[in-house]
C-alpha cells in the first residue's frame, strides 16, 4: 500500500541526439519534466558489438529509470507504469537492438510494468501522437493518459531549464 | 527517524549522479559514505567502521561483486549489497554463492523498500554482532571455568577459608544462558533476493 500519487514514469529517447529525458505524467495527463541529458549520453553504444551496445543501452537506461523513480519518491509520487517513448530506432545500429533493448525491459522488470513504444513523428506533435508498441503493454486508461502528457512534454524539450540537467561523465 | 540510530552506510557507483540520488534518498536515514570506485570504497572500509556496503555491479575498474569479494575477506561483518541494472547471471549466481551477499538488488528500486531493505541490512549487522560478542563471552565464560576447576583441583578449599565467588561465577553463567535463549538462530551471511 501506497498514498503516492501513481504516475507513469517516461522515459524520451531522442535517437539522432542520443539523448533522453525522463519525466512523470499523471493519470490525468499532466506532466512533470524531471531530468534530461547531455546530447551524446548514449553514444558509447554506437560502433561497439551488437551484445555491448545492448549491454550499454541496459545499464545506461535502467540508471535513467533509477534516478526518475529517486525524483518522484522525492514529490510523493510513484510510478505505476514505466513507457519508453523513442522517436525512433536506435541509430547506427542493427534494426535488432531497439527490439532486444525494449524486451530486455519488458521481461526484467515486472513491477512496475514497462512498455517500449517509438513515436514515429517525434514527441512535439499538437495531435496525439501514433504510437507503436515495440514491446509490452500499455492499459487504456494508461494510454489515454501518456497520449496527453506527451505532447506537452514534446513542447518542453525545447525547455532546457524545465528539466534537470544530468552531465555526462564516461562511457561504462 | 531522528531518533533513530544512523548506522554508516557506504554506497559505491562510479556514476556520480547515482550517488547524489541516492545521498537525496538516504541521507536523513542514514550515515552515508560515497566512493566512485571499488579502490576508494575499500580505502573507506579502512577508515570507518561501515555496517553495510552498497555496490553497483557495473564499474569499470573493479565490479561490485570483485568489490565484495575483497570485503568478505577484509571487513567479513560488514552486510554486502549489490545492485544492478542488467541481468548478468553468471554474476548473480558468483554473488549469490561466493560472496555471501545479503541482496542482490535491481535498478530501478522502489525507494520505500530500498530505504526498508538498508534498515533490514543494519538490523542484521547488529545481529552478527551481539552474536559475535556473546561468542566472546560464552570463550571467555568457558575459559574461567576451567581456572576455576583447575584452582580448586590445585587447592581444594577448606572449611574456614574465603568462599570462592561462585554466586558471581553462576549469575555470570545464567546470564549468558538467557542471552543464549535469545539468540534463536544464528545469523547467516547469505540471502539473494530483489
Amino acid at each position: 500500500m501506497t498514498d503516492k500519487q501513481p504516475v507513469l514514469l517516461t522515459v524520451l529517447i531522442e535517437t539522432s541526439h542520443l539523448r533522453w529525458y525522463v519525466a512523470g505524467i499523471d493519470l490525468r495527463g499532466e506532466a512533470l519534466p524531471l531530468l534530461r541529458s547531455d546530447a551524446g549520453n548514449l553514444s558509447p553504444y554506437v560502433g561497439v558489438p551488437f551484445d555491448d551496445q545492448v549491454s550499454f543501452l541496459r545499464h545506461r537506461l535502467s540508471g535513467v529509470l533509477q534516478r526518475g523513480c529517486d525524483r518522484l519518491w522525492g514529490r510523493q509520487m510513484k510510478p505505476c507504469q514505466i513507457v519508453f517513448v523513442a522517436d525512433g530506432p536506435f541509430v547506427q545500429a542493427d534494426a535488432e537492438l531497439t527490439p532486444r533493448v525494449a524486451e530486455h525491459f519488458v521481461e526484467w522488470m515486472t513491477r512496475p510494468p514497462v512498455v517500449y513504444l517509438t513515436a514515429a513523428d517525434g514527441f512535439a506533435t499538437p495531435n496525439p501522437p501514433v504510437l507503436n508498441q515495440v514491446a509490452g503493454e500499455l492499459d487504456v486508461d494508461l494510454r489515454r493518459a501518456l497520449e496527453t502528457g506527451l505532447p506537452l512534454l514534446g513542447a518542453m524539450l525545447n525547455q532546457p531549464d524545465a528539466w534537470e540537467r544530468v552531465p555526462t561523465k564516461n562511457a561504462t | 527517524m531522528s531518533d533513530r540510530k544512523k548506522h554508516p552506510i557506504l554506497l559505491v557507483d562510479d556514476e556520480p549522479e547515482i550517488l547524489f540520488s541516492l545521498q537525496g534518498l538516504l541521507r536523513r536515514e542514514f550515515e552515508l559514505y560515497t566512493a566512485e570506485s571499488g579502490v576508494r570504497a575499500l580505502e573507506i572500509l579502512q577508515q570507518h567502521p561501515i555496517h553495510v556496503i552498497m555496490s553497483d555491479q557495473r564499474m569499470p575498474e573493479m565490479t561490485g561483486v570483485e568489490l565484495m569479494h575483497r570485503v568478505k575477506d577484509a571487513h567479513p561483518e560488514a552486510i554486502r549489497i549489490v545492485f544492478t541494472g542488467y541481468a548478468d547471471i553468471r554474476a548473480v549466481v558468483d554473488a549469490i554463492n561466493n560472496v555471501g551477499l545479503y541482496r542482490y538488488i535491481t535498478k530501478p528500486w522502489d525507494p520505500d523498500e530500498l530505504i526498508e531493505v538498508l534498515h533490514q541490512a543494519a538490523n542484521r549487522y547488529e545481529e552478527i554482532v551481539a552474536h559475535e560478542r556473546l561468542l566472546a563471552d560464552v570463550r571467555q565464560y568457558v575459559q574461567q571455568a576451567q581456572q576455576l576447576a583447575q584452582g580448586l583441583r590445585d587447592q581444594p578449599p577448606s572449611a574456614g577459608s574465603a568462599p570462592l565467588d561462585l554466586e558471581q561465577f553462576t549469575s555470570q553463567g545464567s546470564q549468558l544462558l538467557q542471552r543464549l535463549a535469545q539468540a534463536t538462530s544464528p545469523p547467516t551471511t547469505t540471502s539473494a533476493g530483489k
